[in-house]
């Protein structure tokens, strides 16, 4: 055994995952090396001091002190917490749905991010009923006679499937805000727990 | 594993709610082993209460991070822990930098524990025993203070210092062999006189 193996074997012992026993080697080497046996001697008497320390015990008033400070600090559920997660969900989710409205409304991909997309997709819907209906129904009819296999009797009678998937994503995105903000809003008030992977975490 | 006991679970979800008489027996159960972990973490009582007092307002606010279907200790320890360190490192006490006690460096460096501006000599000289020992302590990075603290204080193994330092396993017995091994360099004048 070289010396720095038997420092280690050293440590080894003093973190207990050794018992004495096993140690013959190091107990031979020590034998022999002058500078391990001092190495070894300072070590453990370091140790014993580390050992010997004692237990400090605080102030009796330490606890008043704490439950003072206490009471001048928040209550831990009083400060609302803000699910930045859960709003950034339901603008995502809004976002989706008026991209959705957007589309089926024959606007392209690339307003996406004009603002003006949206106060067109609202004034979409409101007219909706009268004569945006009629453009659509053009535009229904013209694409039909393209496949007249898929030509049925009546080209309006597709008019409203093409309405009813406008007011879905509609009423998905409405919904589903609402839903993300009522959830929010009774996570911030009740004080519910983060999930699981964030917890624990000081 | 007595050393990561914790206050019984319902008292935990009493205080966690805000219940300031739960917090109160949460205090009650560990301010003697937070007073301690501080204590040798800065060797002055007033500063000691002051980093306890610190680490309970922590925990207040910090209760609703945590999860009670997991144990308690190895959580708040690891809070107290890290807060200790913090408020340690930025107090600027004078101790040897993690840096040149990096690997080898500290043979390297020429760092003497004996040089006469050095608190140990100067402690040798007129002060007790006990307080050489501090001093020496005290000169540690704030690290391996409380490696050492959790170590033999709290006589936590490896294990459990893993989980309350949330360091791996290699990276705990590197570093409570460094501790010690400097430690006792530091020691070593007063230890030869013996």
């Amino acid at each position: 055994m070289n010396c720095p193996d038997c420092i280690d074997r050293l440590h080894e012992l003093m973190d207990r995952r050794r018992v004495p026993d096993d140690d013959s080697f190091c107990a031979e080497h020590l034998d022999i090396c002058a500078a391990c046996a001092t190495e070894a001697r300072l070590l453990l008497e370091t140790e014993r001091i580390l050992a010997a320390e004692p237990k400090i015990f605080p102030p009796a008033d330490l606890k008043t002190r704490i439950m003072d400070r206490l009471s001048e600090a928040p209550r831990p559920r009083e400060a609302p917490r803000v699910e930045w997660l859960r709003v950034a969900a339901a603008l995502l989710l809004c976002a989706l749905g008026l991209y959705g409205v957007g589309l089926s409304a024959g606007f392209g991909a690339e307003r996406l991010f004009d603002p003006s997309l949206y106060m067109t997709v609202a004034e979409t819907l409101r007219s909706a009923v009268s004569e945006e209906l009629t453009v659509r129904a053009g535009d229904l009819e013209t694409a039909v006679r393209a496949w007249p296999s898929a030509l049925p009797s009546d080209p309006g009678s597709l008019l409203p499937d093409f309405l009813s998937t406008q007011a879905a994503l509609l009423a998905l995105c409405v919904l589903g805000t609402a839903a993300l903000g009522l959830n929010t809003l009774a996570t911030s008030r009740a004080g519910m727990r983060p999930p699981p992977s964030r917890r624990n975490r000081p | 594993m007595a050393a990561l006991e914790g206050p019984a679970k319902e008292v935990l979800l009493r205080a966690r709610a805000g219940d300031r008489d739960a917090f109160g027996r949460i205090v009650d159960a560990w301010q003697v082993r937070i007073f301690n972990l501080a204590y040798r973490m800065t060797f002055d009582r007033e500063t000691a209460c002051d980093l306890t007092q610190e680490v309970f307002l922590h925990l207040f606010r910090q209760l609703d991070r945590y999860d009670p279907e997991r144990p308690f200790a190895p959580w708040f320890l690891r809070v107290a822990t890290n807060l200790c360190i913090n408020r340690t490192q930025k107090a600027e006490l004078p101790t040897i930098s993690l840096e040149a006690l990096g690997s080898g460096r500290d043979e390297e460096s020429g760092f003497d524990p004996g040089t006469d501006d050095d608190p140990v000599t100067v402690h040798l000289g007129h002060q007790s025993r006990r307080e050489a020992v501090q001093a020496a302590i005290r000169k540690l990075p704030a690290e391996y203070r409380a490696i050492l603290t959790l170590h033999y204080l709290e006589q936590m193994p490896y294990e459990e210092l893993c989980a309350t330092l949330d360091l791996p396993l290699g990276t705990v017995k590197n570093r409570l062999h460094r501790a010690r091994t400097v430690l006792k360099r530091l020691l070593e004048p007063l230890l030869t006189s013996l």
